[in-house]
């Protein structure tokens, strides 16, 4: 992220700037953000009221920043400078950019990271910001509880029901899917979004940050300019939009796996597995990992577990697996390995 | 130049200079930027690691803050 280049310098200067570097002490019921970001930037008034955030990803380690911009940054600024200007009055409308707090408020007290961080030892034991995910997750996990869809596919983007938004300012809408959702609100190209359910926006993470938190089935108020006007559309959430979102690229995606990453198969390791739809290729097994101690392999096609069929998808595997089945729960998987069938028992980590 | 000012200025140029050294040929070049990336926000003014302090100075100055994490 070329967050000094360009000229932010002159907004800059409206800010309190702080470079935050890590999450120790960090409190989680102010400061919610997507957690796996290389990069976040959070606007707010000194009495914790949250302006709005920019920052989003949605691909691996070496496209992390493709949906960040100078110019999105500098958009985001603005409008955050532009609601400072006009607070408190606006204080009302600004409620719903903090969302519920968590279990823990600070990362180093959330239990199943607890130990792992209980040493100030700076800079070994940093809380980075994708271990809070980790932090709220495992704990969920190993207190045998069920992951809810908030919290496996996390931050779902505008394009989840046909809103595709420009990088250069994430409010700006820069495509609009045929008969989808946004569409179907009267949603156009080139429409700027103001605010949403009432909430006033700044970025397109904060489009992102309103879909976090809302239901499935949320009929969304959103405000748009459309060539000088102001329209007020309702976008009808309905169906699976949330699951459309691709999570497996996160690096606290580790946690929610069993020790190997899977990739969809071929239609001809498909017709050898004796499979119509679905099923799972291992690709790469984690050295170490709970289910090379099973006994998994580089390459087995996933077929089956718990008598649930393998998804076409890992992340609608990861889905099942926290979703269906608890942490210590003995599961069975039947696979696929060198033509033959075979069944692999490992308890769930 | 009063003696804050000197300090200020000074500090910046060790900051630029550690920033701009020579890094160890494994360090990839990611790391270097984000060192030059440090030494331009604190010779800018910013805070570093310090969420307390800017509440308090954007209490002062009515100003909002800007956090960046990473």
């Amino acid at each position: 992220m070329a967050r000094l280049e360009g000229g932010i310098g002159d907004l800059a200067k409206d800010f309190v700037c702080v470079r935050v570097i890590q999450m120790r002490g960090i409190d989680t019921s102010v400061f919610q953000f997507d957690y796996d970001l290389t990069w976040c930037g959070f606007f707010l008034n000194a009495d914790l009221t949250v302006y709005g955030r920019y920052g989003s990803r949605n691909a691996g380690r070496d496209k992390s920043d493709q949906l960040m911009s100078v110019d999105g940054l500098k958009a985001a600024l603005t409008k955050a400078l532009a609601l400072h200007k006009n607070y408190p009055a606006n204080k009302a409308t600004l409620k719903a950019k903090t969302g519920k707090p968590y279990a823990q408020k600070l990362p180093e007290t959330m239990p199943a990271i607890a130990d792992q961080f209980k040493q100030d030892d700076l800079p070994k034991k940093c809380i980075h910001c994708h271990h809070v995910w980790r932090g709220i997750r495992r704990t969920m996990m190993n207190a045998k509880q069920v992951l809810p869809d908030t919290l496996i596919y996390l931050y779902p983007f505008p394009d989840s029901f046909g809103m595709q938004m420009e990088t250069a300012d994430g409010t700006k809408v820069r495509q609009v899917v045929k008969d989808s959702i946004a569409d179907k609100a009267g949603v156009k190209a080139g429409d700027e979004v103001e605010a949403v359910s009432g909430t006033p926006i700044v970025s397109l993470a904060d489009i992102q940050f309103i879909l976090q938190n809302c239901a499935d089935n949320e009929n969304l108020k959103v405000e748009v300019a459309r060539g000088g006007e102001k329209k007020s559309l309702t976008a009808n959430l309905c169906g699976d939009w949330r699951k459309s979102t691709d999570f497996t690229w996160r690096d606290s995606c580790y946690d929610l796996r069993i020790g190997f990453q899977s990739e969809a198969l071929t239609a001809d390791e498909r017709k050898q597995a004796g499979l119509k739809d679905g099923g799972l290729k291992i690709k790469p097994m984690y050295a170490q990992s709970p289910a090379k101690k099973a006994g998994f392999q580089d390459g087995d096609i996933l077929l089956s577990v718990g008598g649930q069929p393998i998804p076409a998808t890992e992340r609608e595997f990861l889905a099942l697996l926290r979703q269906k089945f608890l942490v210590g729960q003995k599961l069975k998987f039947a696979l696929h390995r060198g033509g033959k069938k075979t069944d692999l028992t490992m308890d769930l980590p | 130049m009063n003696s804050s000012r000197v300090f200020a200025v000074v500090s910046a140029a060790v900051l630029l200079s550690m920033a701009l050294s020579p890094t160890n040929a494994g360090d990839p070049a990611s790391e270097k930027k984000d060192k030059v990336n440090d030494a331009v926000e604190l010779a800018a003014g910013w805070l570093y690691d310090d969420l307390p302090a800017a509440l308090a100075r954007a209490r002062k100055e009515n100003k909002p803050i800007f956090a960046a994490f990473r």
